[in-house]
């Protein structure tokens, strides 16, 4: 049965391969189903419509533009369609540009820069808000704090988790500083404070159970610990199927971590049920590649027809200018079309703008994959400037010592 | 089990393998001499977020849902597409609807065609498609136009142009010549300045009373030498701008072409200038040359032929210009001693091209709408 519905995704994705290459038609029976159309909805809230349509009887007026883009953008934080996010862009464009713009404006402004990539301009408008005594100041603290950490910049980061640690729940503090103090080599630490942290935090909303949760388990992979890191992902994936919600970014991580433990049958069972989502794709890709070079044809061809689809969709972000995914792009590059020149371009934009450990392994194995190891000298001096332990990292850091030091 | 695994898969095939991606159509268009032809391919989430196809709000888009809305998509899409040939608009229709399996859904493939009014030398897109709804909306093109173009239509890019490299002499000349035509007869600053010229060049007052003109051949002879030296004026300062020389700052330019409307009407009640009005001209013509640069240089340079163009500009100018005034001479000399020549032609004619300018000085020097005139 399982198979059929493989079978099924397979079908639907092999009669829509190219982006307009294929010959219009005409169907041939009225009552012929074109198109099933989201209508998505908050628990509690208004239809995203019936918001929608509030907003444009009276664009200008902040209330009603605010109610919309904030349900476009918690409905692409479980969806991750970009059409929400130009959806509240589009919500907010009588203030986009001003430099002084309501403060749940410039909040929501910022979430939707960061989502773009835009980090300058994002911020400029945090920067604006954090000193603000509405809740919108330590909002913004904590947002900053995010995006320092994704950065690569545990320093900055500090600052930020410190200043907002007494208007935060415990255990959003905790996580701030723990994932501040894995960065900075002290991994076993941060992730004992972060585990009794969870103990205490049984009830915390579901959000930032799934941030605590994925920083834990990537504490605990960093240190090599796969068993309590496979519970905390496991354990967020029970929490987010019990809200009946999704969290991309933990079920890629997971996906990551279980492709590195070569469990790719659970990758396949994981992903399957999220083809459009072209992070998770490209993980059940890898997966399916994996699974058919190991005879399972099935898989094979999924995989085959994921990647032209994968390719295409690359390419024509290529053409948007959106630099939203420029890490999936590398691992595409290097992984799926076994190309390392053009991964380790993609990689070194993606650089620019996100440094995770996680960045900094496929960086590493970009470069030697190209024979251009001292293209990654970026990542050797972000490792010696914060002081990160990875044990992933080692393997790839001794291949570089050996021939000879490269600092 | 076997219940369980049904209702998961109906449910599966119920939310659709289609991929997020963020909302893009996809326009080709084929340009060859006058004739365009063209398809475009946009969502049909994106056309039922906008418009509200699905009549039954059963969450579902059928064919016959759509093809009764087909109008109603056609114009909304149309009237958010505008094809130019060298800024004058090709009509365009949609032809039919049909079907298109992108990866990420189904698309409305709209078969456009058009007509331009002539070859365009410029080929400009407007495109304004969905931006109002979503900032990430992008309009991909492919355009066939002397060669294949790509393109990429945002909220911060409209408007795509695209010039015909291999354009003859000929056609660059005869483009520009238009241009030229058409800046006089659509352009009303120009035309009230003229008018503002003509008006008492077959009667003007003098020392306190009405002189009328004595022979036809020397007021036309008149006339045409001071369109003439204006000509000539704008050409300099129009050629000196379009070479990139100087660029005059618009805003006390338009204001010095209000200056001018003004004048020529004031003058005309009380007389301030009535000798070497061509001098006048002349000056004035270096003014309205600066204004009409910008404009010009909007519209591009040919590469190679600016000589070309710019002299195929001035002289449509200066044709439209000698075409006015033939229009309007004769028939004003004819009647020029007739008293309701002068009270109901010049007086109020003045009068009102002294208002024109007065209004447009006030709202182009210090920026203040009057929310009477446009411009």
């Amino acid at each position: 049965m399982r198979r059929c519905v493989r079978w099924l995704v397979i079908g639907a994705c092999l009669c829509a391969p190219a982006a307009g290459a294929d010959a219009p038609y005409r169907p041939d029976n009225d009552g012929t189903v074109l198109e099933q159309l989201p209508a998505p909805r908050l628990a509690g809230a208004a239809s995203l419509r019936e918001l929608r349509d509030q907003w444009r009887s009276r664009p200008t007026h902040v209330p009603a533009a605010l109610a919309y883009a904030r349900a476009a953008l918690e409905i692409n934080r479980r969806e991750e369609d970009p059409r929400y996010l130009g959806y509240a862009e589009a919500a907010l464009a009588p203030w986009w540009l001003l430099p002084q713009a309501p403060p749940e404006v410039l909040l929501l402004r910022a979430s939707l820069r960061l989502a773009r990539m835009d980090h300058a301009l994002a911020e400029q408008d945090l920067r604006a808000l954090i000193d603000s005594p509405l809740p919108e100041g330590p909002a913004a603290r904590m947002t900053r704090a995010v995006l320092r950490l994704g950065q690569g910049d545990p320093q900055a980061a500090l600052a930020d988790c410190q200043a907002a640690r007494a208007m935060v729940s415990a255990l959003v503090a905790t996580t701030c500083l723990a994932a501040v103090r894995g960065l900075r080599g002290d991994a076993a630490g941060a992730l004992d404070a972060l585990d009794a942290a969870l103990l205490r935090s049984a009830d915390a909303p579901l959000a930032v159970e799934l941030w605590a949760r994925a920083v834990a388990a990537e504490l605990a992979w960093r240190q090599g610990k796969t068993v309590p890191a496979r519970q905390h992902f496991e354990q967020g994936l029970r929490r987010m199927a019990a809200a009946g919600s999704t969290d991309p970014g933990l079920l890629a991580a997971y996906a990551d971590f279980l492709l590195a433990q070569h469990d790719t049958r659970r990758v396949q069972a994981l992903l399957t049920p999220y083809p459009r989502q072209d992070t998770l794709l490209l993980r059940l890709t890898l997966a399916q590649r994996t699974l058919g070079q190991q005879g399972d044809a099935a898989a094979l061809t999924a995989a085959q027809t994921h990647t032209r689809h994968l390719r295409l969709r690359f390419q024509e972000m290529r053409q948007r200018g959106d630099r939203s995914h420029l890490r999936e792009q590398a691992m595409f590059e290097l992984d799926v079309l076994g190309d390392p020149a053009a991964a380790l371009r993609s990689m070194a934009q993606a650089w620019s703008t996100q440094r995770e450990p996680v960045d900094a392994l496929l960086y590493l194995r970009i470069a030697r994959a190209a024979g251009k190891p001292e293209a990654a000298a970026a990542v050797h001096a972000w490792i010696s400037a914060t002081g990160l332990v990875d044990v992933r990292l080692e393997p790839e850091l001794a291949r570089v010592r050996t021939p000879g030091p490269l600092r | 089990m076997m219940r369980t695994v049904v209702a998961w898969l109906v449910l599966f095939v119920a939310t659709g393998a289609a991929a997020h991606k963020a909302s893009t159509t996809y326009l080709q268009l084929r340009a060859d001499g006058t004739e365009l032809s063209g398809r475009w391919d946009i969502a049909l989430r994106d056309l039922d977020y906008a418009l509200g196809l699905d009549t039954d709000n059963d969450e579902r888009l059928t064919w016959g849902e759509l093809r009764q809305q087909r109008t109603r998509i056609a114009d909304y899409a149309l009237r958010r597409l505008a094809v130019l040939a060298d800024e004058e608009p090709c009509a365009l229709t949609v032809q039919d609807m049909l079907i298109a399996d992108h990866s990420d859904g189904r698309y409305a493939s709209l078969a456009l065609a058009g007509h331009c009014p002539h070859a365009p030398l410029h080929l400009g897109i407007d495109y304004q498609l969905l931006f109002d709804l979503d900032a990430l909306h992008r309009g991909l093109l492919s355009l066939e136009f002397h060669g294949s173009h790509g393109g990429l239509f945002g909220p911060q890019q409209r408007r795509l142009r695209f010039v015909s490299v291999d354009a003859s002499r000929l056609q660059v000349f005869s483009q520009y010549l238009r241009a030229g035509l058409w800046h006089v007869w659509s352009g009303w600053d120009h035309m009230l300045f003229l008018a503002g010229l003509f008006l008492p060049a077959v009667l003007r007052r003098a020392h306190g009373v009405w002189v009328p003109a004595e022979n036809l051949r020397r007021t036309l002879v008149d006339t045409a030498l001071m369109v003439t030296m204006f000509t000539l004026a704008h050409a300099l300062t129009l050629a000196l701008a379009a070479i990139g020389l100087f660029s005059p700052p618009t805003r006390w330019v338009e204001a010095g072409v209000a200056a001018s409307v003004l004048f020529a009407g004031l003058n005309n009640l009380l007389p301030m200038a009535y000798r070497r009005l061509s001098w006048l001209a002349a000056a004035f013509g270096l003014v309205h040359g600066a204004a009409i640069a910008g404009a010009l240089i909007e519209l591009g340079m040919p590469p190679g032929g600016r000589v070309w163009a710019l002299l195929a500009f001035n002289l449509g100018v200066e044709a439209a210009q000698l075409a006015v005034l033939l229009a309007v001479i004769p028939p004003s000399f004819v009647f020029r001693r007739t008293p309701w020549y002068r009270w109901l032609v010049l007086v109020p004619g003045s009068l009102a091209i002294t208002l024109v300018g007065l209004v447009w000085l006030i709202q182009r020097a210090w920026g203040i709408d009057l929310g009477i005139l446009p411009g």
